[in-house]
């Protein structure tokens, strides 16, 4: 294919036409997520599993709702064939549906990782808990971006359904292997914040898994003949 | 002479279960021309192929001058596409479409699509999911007709609408053809508003374009003769026969090139013409297609 | 019988028969009601319409007309020919109202009148049929064509009833030579052309009387 300049403004034009699309699941998950912070307030062990699982819940739902709705529902309604029709060429529409799913979840996501670890970091809290916290956030955008770049890819409801539930599991698998490793148990529980190299090796590769995916997302679809 | 809006030359695209085989398309600028074809002839795949959403397997395919699809966003610009297959976002309104629209099309035509919601009826602060039928697909020509494009492609523009729907849809098509510099391409299972409307025929059946003419010519060379033959007389050679049909004593004859000089010839050789009936866009086509598919049986 | 008001303007308003229903009723003006003769039922409703509206059985009163007033110029545009489904080839309806037009009167000789691709706009029909009819009354001698400039009626047009001149001669030499493959003689085929002159005067005689056309049962060769 002929590599001509992307045009960043019909870019820019597709985010913005996503972020409108989806604006109210996104502004209505803050609250929720807000809400479910709240809880661990109230100082009962209990309350700190039913926020851990509410939060998860919200933003794991949000990040899959959101590729879903962007990527799947728009080839399913049919509204990729008019989004097409307008001069926007595949390598314009790839990038920003990768931009707009990365960007509209971080809406929600950084507050509410924010909020997390301004919890943990408050005096009388577990101060250990913070890598483990971050690194569980960064899962969360990890599996995101596995959605979307499912959706964009195989094009089928189906696979990337599994790909929600796939990515599911590995929360709960990442999550337990890494609060399993010597680096990060050995300080979860402690009172300060200690950064170990396990933790810091985890965080870097989760970091650069994020742009990755994109990446390989991009380059798989500049290979197809086929849009439509 | 205009340029040439389309051109499309050996153009092949090979599916699991179908070919799209060795098309060859042109049409100037300022003309329309009428796509015609059963469901799964091809013809979607390719309006597709023209829009540069399907890369073809081999073949060139220049629109408005570009060769698709490595230009298709330049080609683009200036094209309004409407499909059956297409659907507008429910949630939002039709002027939220319009706006979308307008921002990535600098020769918008913000008053000529007020006109065009006057026209049509349409309210510009109703969601689309609360249109009708008709209405949306009214929303999308809209969409399509006021960024002033050049070349318009319609994959059943007028499918699912009533008549006067119809009939306000073609109206406007035409009123835009006033243009010189503006081209038409559609396709529809309507054969009577093809018949009408369009200057160019091109007929698509399984995977090949059968035919590709002007369509007066088409409707001038197709007739159906119905001949009374007296009993021991021979049924005269006529050229260009496509069917034989009716009984041995009164055939009706269905011919592909119909000269007057035919009806001379019947009555010298003593078979009497009873008439010869022209025929509409429609019987021309259902007659070609079936003649080719008794000859290739799929 | 005395004569209703309706059955009066019937050939004002022939859109709609009168029914045996009204017959029986007078039609108020004032209110634009049928009220029921004296003595007898009023209008017959049926179980599942408890109350039809009677008002302007077969009439059509002021904003009906204004309807059809603007559809007929939405339609037909500024040219005002108006193209049938049925009528034949696109191409010869056009060729006809045009020389209809010309006949009349109502395009002089030397008028412009609307250039090709302006009357495809107004009749929705391909520029290549107009085109095809515009050549067509060029041979004919009825209009010019000056490229760039547009599509006049030709100056030395014969108006009136002589442009038909052609079709009508075209047309007696048709069915003399039909005649004569049939084997009819001479006065046969004079004969048949004064029935079917004498079809058309009753045609033309019913309709101005308004009364009801009686089927004719069909004619024995004579």
């Amino acid at each position: 294919m002929n590599r001509q300049r992307m045009n960043y403004a019909v870019v820019r034009q597709l985010i913005l036409k996503d972020w409108y699309l989806n604006r109210g699941v996104i502004l209505g998950s803050i609250p929720v997520g807000l809400v479910a912070l709240a809880i661990v307030l109230t100082g009962k062990p209990v309350a700190f599993m039913l926020c851990v699982i509410l939060l998860c819940m919200v933003i794991v739902g949000v990040g899959a709702q959101l590729a879903f709705v962007t990527t799947i529902n728009e080839r399913k309604e049919q509204t990729l064939a008019f989004v097409m029709s307008l001069p926007v060429s595949w390598r314009e529409y790839t990038a920003a549906k990768i931009l707009a799913n990365l960007i509209i979840f971080l809406i929600p996501w950084l507050p509410l990782t924010a909020g997390a670890l301004g919890l943990l970091l408050l005096p009388g809290a577990t101060h250990g808990l913070v890598p483990f916290t971050a690194i569980m956030a960064l899962e969360m955008l990890i599996t995101t971006s596995i959605i979307v770049t499912a959706g964009i890819i195989t094009e089928s409801q189906a696979w990337t359904t599994a790909g929600i539930f796939l990515s599911s599991l590995g929360i709960n698998l990442g999550g337990y292997i890494f609060a399993h490793l010597p680096g990060i148990s050995n300080y979860m529980w402690g009172t300060r914040v200690y950064w170990s190299p396990t933790a810091l090796i985890v965080l870097i590769c989760e970091l650069l898994t994020v742009p990755l995916l994109l990446g390989a997302t991009f380059f798989v679809q500049s290979r197809k003949t086929d849009f439509l | 002479m205009n340029d040439l809006c389309i051109r499309m030359e050996g153009v092949s695209k090979r599916y699991p279960h179908f070919l799209l085989d060795s098309i060859c398309l042109e049409l100037r600028e300022g003309e329309v021309l009428g796509f015609i074809g059963a469901n799964g002839a091809g013809k979607s795949t390719t309006i597709r192929i023209l829009m540069g959403l399907v890369r073809q397997d081999t073949g060139s395919v220049q629109v408005l001058g570009h060769p698709m699809p490595a230009e298709q966003t330049a080609a683009k610009l200036d094209i309004g596409f409407v499909s059956e297959d297409l659907r507008l976002y429910g949630a939002p309104t039709l002027a939220w479409h319009m706006k979308f629209v307008a921002s990535m099309y600098p020769r918008w035509d913000q008053a000529y699509a007020d006109k065009l919601l006057q026209r049509f009826d349409l309210k510009p602060q109703q969601k689309i999911k609360g249109l009708s039928h008709g209405q949306r697909v009214k929303a999308a020509l809209l969409l399509a007709l006021a960024r002033q494009p050049r070349l318009l492609i319609l994959d059943e523009p007028t499918t699912g609408l009533d008549p006067v729907a119809r009939r306000e849809v073609l109206g406007e098509l035409m009123s835009v053809l006033t243009d010189e510099g503006r081209t038409i391409f559609f396709s529809s299972h309507n054969t009577l508003e093809v018949e009408q409307i369009s200057d160019h025929i091109a007929f698509i059946d399984r995977g090949r374009l059968i035919a590709h003419d002007e369509k007066e010519s088409l409707l001038e060379r197709w007739r159906r003769v119905r001949l009374v033959v007296p009993p021991s007389t021979a049924l005269p050679l006529l050229p260009g026969i496509v069917e034989v049909a009716g009984t041995e004593r009164l055939p009706v004859l269905t011919t592909s090139q119909f000269d007057p000089d035919v009806v001379s010839l019947c009555q010298n050789r003593g078979v009497t013409v009873q008439a010869v009936d022209s025929m509409t866009l429609e019987e021309i086509f259902v007659a070609n297609v079936q003649s080719r598919r008794e000859l290739q049986p799929a | 019988m005395r004569r209703r008001k309706i059955q009066r303007d019937r050939s004002q308003y022939p859109l709609r028969p009168v029914t045996e229903q009204m017959k029986g009723q007078s039609h108020d003006l004032k209110t634009n009601n049928l009220t029921p003769k004296k003595g007898e039922a009023t209008v017959r409703t049926s179980p599942q319409c408890p109350k039809t509206d009677t008002r302007n059985h077969g009439r059509l009163d002021t904003i009906d007309y204004l309807c059809i007033l603007s559809i007929f110029i939405m339609h037909t545009g500024s040219s005002r020919i108006v193209l049938s489904q049925t009528g034949g080839p696109l191409y010869q309806q056009i060729v006809n109202q045009l020389k209809a037009k010309i006949a009349v009167g109502e395009w002089v000789a030397g008028e412009e009148i609307p250039s090709i691709r302006q009357l495809a706009a107004d009749l929705s029909v391909s520029v290549i049929t107009v085109k095809r009819a515009y050549l067509e009354l060029e041979h004919a001698g009825l209009i010019v064509t000056q490229h760039g400039k547009g599509s006049f009626v030709a100056a030395d047009v014969a108006s009136g009833p002589e442009i038909f001149e052609q079709e009508l001669v075209a047309h007696l030499e048709e069915a003399a030579r039909l005649g004569t493959t049939m084997g009819m003689s001479q006065r046969e085929i004079v004969s048949r052309l004064r029935q079917a002159l004498d079809e058309t005067l009753d045609e033309t005689r019913d309709e101005t009387e308004g009364a009801h056309v009686v089927p004719k049962s069909s004619k024995e060769p004579v």
